[in-house]
């Protein structure tokens, strides 16, 4: 036991010291809340306000009680852009065009043409011309049930079928995807802060000729191992779990309510997730050093864990766009986990079989692999870094 | 002591050592000469353990490497050709590392560290990172680790190469130290003066196989020549990859 705290003082000594590891490990930590924040804030602010917007009136006095609902609808002519805004409502080219018989057609009952011109591919603007078309639809109705009024018809006789919705989504419900980017954001922390320690432990070793030094060194594999993937799942979980904190801290103080969301911020849950964060780290450890292992070099070793880093990024977010999931995806490690921190995060309740399932699935996996790296760490070829 | 009987090892086609077999005794220097590629370093990871041989066996103290490598290496310090340091570590904290592998703790450790620092003289030096050090400083680091543990049996492979002339005579102080305490000293290299210099014992080393062995005088009485530099081209036949 003391010659394996010996070793893991050792590997807690350099990567606390590789001040490039520490910067992965913060950038890793503050990167996601960044991200999620100015990209939630920027929805807030699109879906939000219903802002001013100029479009080109033509012929609007043929039409002057359709453009005054227009311009209650805050549809209003180019000719009052406030100056900082010009440019941007100039480019966008909305234009509404009634024609010059539109008094007249509709005093004759007749259907009227009302030409909406504008680039419908451009997303800026679809909120703007889905608004135009409602208020010009809406109008429009008026006028019909106004024509059979006249001509003693109930209006009702149009509408044969009402249609209520009633939408049992709840605020926290709606939030799937970005509950998706969240899961994502922290267990991908795992990886990015640990990749550098796990790189410079292993491969950075090697190229620094210390490794082979040391597997002649009177001690087991399986203990020198042992010592490093503690060390670098210790870097990864803390990581990740002040992740998972500044991260829950960032969205609670965001005002997700305004697009219909809302985020569950129990103490519970996040020592729930921080429980589960420790046996993925330990796999996320011995994954990445597993890999290192096998590079000559330490620029090798990187280009091998970028590949690895696809995982915990894809993984959550096909989780979350999955329309069907198999059952069986509740139970791997990465989605299981996000699957068990978004049911955690929309306030849902904990399914305990599945916890458990993933989590022993997750540490039986990472034994595995610790067991079969000590093992090549004895074979030639890995330890001499013949391939 | 340390032994190898009749060691073979091929990497694919390429036959690194065939059928080598020598001893080096408790209170002799034993040197190991031959030309680069000559298969020294091969030989010597075959005795840590590292590579398995296809044939033979490696003893260290009588213990069987292949069977007990763990055990075998308790009484085994190596200086290897590269000094690699662990450059955020003091040098003191690399010793430490390397002493706790062989299992000291606590009193022990401590003790054992300041001794070797101070064999070394490496005071100055034991509390600085190695970042920056130079190569006299890397090999003192390197030999305080392959001696922090008191090892019965010490092995050096290309122990001068790269030193100035007062590294190398410390190293050299060092050894015969060393051997006048009755520990095994065992070093490779293909420097003749050194060889010339320290070894009791020089076992010629050419083409993975052993071609002659005995002391500096009987090699030189053996290929009839007056220095050994002579001899030892006489010996394998070729002066290629040898320095003077």
């Amino acid at each position: 036991m003391s010659v394996f705290k010996g070793l893991v003082t050792k590997e807690f000594r350099e990567a606390f010291r590789d001040r490039r590891a520490l910067m992965a490990g913060g950038f890793a930590i503050v990167v996601g809340p960044i991200v999620m924040a100015a990209m939630l804030m920027f929805q807030i602010d699109q879906q939000t306000d219903v802002k001013d917007s100029y479009v080109t009136y033509v012929g609007a006095e043929y039409a002057p009680a359709l453009v005054e609902q227009l311009k209650a609808q805050q549809i209003l002519p180019i000719e009052e852009v406030p100056e900082d805004q010009a440019e941007k409502w100039s480019k966008r080219e909305i234009s509404i065009t009634f024609p010059a018989d539109f008094a007249q057609g509709i005093a004759q009952a007749k259907s009227v043409e009302v030409v909406v011109l504008a680039d419908y591919s451009n997303k800026n603007i679809g909120s703007v011309l889905r608004r135009i078309e409602k208020t010009i639809e809406r109008y429009s109705g008026q006028v019909g049930s106004m024509r059979l009024l006249m001509r003693g018809i109930d209006p009702r006789i149009m509408q044969p079928i009402e249609l209520t919705v009633q939408n049992s989504a709840t605020p926290e419900s709606k939030s799937g995807l970005i509950m998706g980017m969240v899961a994502m954001f922290i267990i991908m922390s795992l990886f990015t802060a640990s990749m550098t320690a796990s790189i410079d432990t292993s491969a950075g070793e090697r190229e620094r000729h210390s490794l082979e030094l040391i597997l002649c060194q009177p001690v087991s594999t399986l203990k020198i191992v042992l010592s490093k993937v503690v060390c670098v799942s210790f870097y990864g979980s803390i990581a990740s779990i002040l992740t998972m904190i500044v991260m829950t801290i960032t969205m609670s103080m965001l005002p997700l309510e305004k697009l219909g969301i809302s985020i569950v911020v129990n103490p519970m849950a996040m020592i729930i997730i921080a429980v589960m964060l420790v046996p993925l780290g330990y796999l996320a450890g011995i994954v990445q050093l597993f890999f290192a292992y096998r590079a000559k070099s330490f620029k090798e070793a990187q280009s091998y864990l970028s590949m690895i880093l696809i995982l915990p990024m894809l993984v959550p977010m096909v989780i979350t766009m999955m329309p069907h999931k198999p059952a069986w995806l509740n139970n791997l490690p990465l989605s299981g986990h996000s699957i068990i921190m978004e049911e955690l995060y929309k306030g849902k309740g904990l399914e305990l079989m599945d916890f458990v399932m993933t989590n022993l699935l997750t540490l039986g996996i990472a034994v595995a692999m610790t067991l079969l790296l000590a093992k090549s760490l004895r074979s030639e070829k890995v330890v001499l870094a013949l391939s | 002591m340390l032994k190898v009987d009749n060691l073979s090892k091929k990497f694919g086609d390429f036959t690194a050592v065939e059928s080598i077999s020598f001893a080096a005794q408790d209170g002799e220097i034993t040197g190991i000469l031959g030309p680069n590629g000559a298969g020294k370093t091969t030989c010597l990871r075959i005795l840590y353990g590292l590579l398995k041989p296809d044939t033979g066996s490696a003893f260290i103290d009588n213990i069987n490497v292949d069977e007990a490598p763990i055990k075998a290496r308790q009484s085994l310090g190596i200086f290897p050709d590269q000094f690699g340091m662990s450059e955020r570590l003091t040098a003191r904290e690399q010793i430490e590392y390397f002493a706790q592998m062989h299992g000291l703790t606590g009193k022990a450790l401590k003790e054992a560290l300041d001794r070797v620092i101070s064999d070394l003289d490496m005071g100055e030096i034991a509390d600085r990172r190695t970042e920056g050090f130079s190569q006299g400083q890397r090999m003192k680091v390197t030999l305080a680790q392959a001696l922090v543990h008191q090892p019965q049996n010490l092995v050096l492979d290309e122990p001068t190469r790269g030193l100035d002339v007062m590294s190398t005579r410390l190293l050299r102080e060092q050894l015969l130290a060393l051997k006048a305490k009755g520990h095994c000293i065992l070093f490779s290299s293909h420097v003749m003066q050194e060889v010339a210099a320290l070894c009791d014992k020089v076992i010629v080393v050419a083409k993975g196989k052993v071609v002659a062995q005995g002391s500096p005088q009987e090699l030189c009485e053996l290929a009839g020549k007056e220095h050994l530099e002579d001899a030892f081209v006489a010996i394998i036949g070729s002066d290629e990859g040898v320095a003077a």
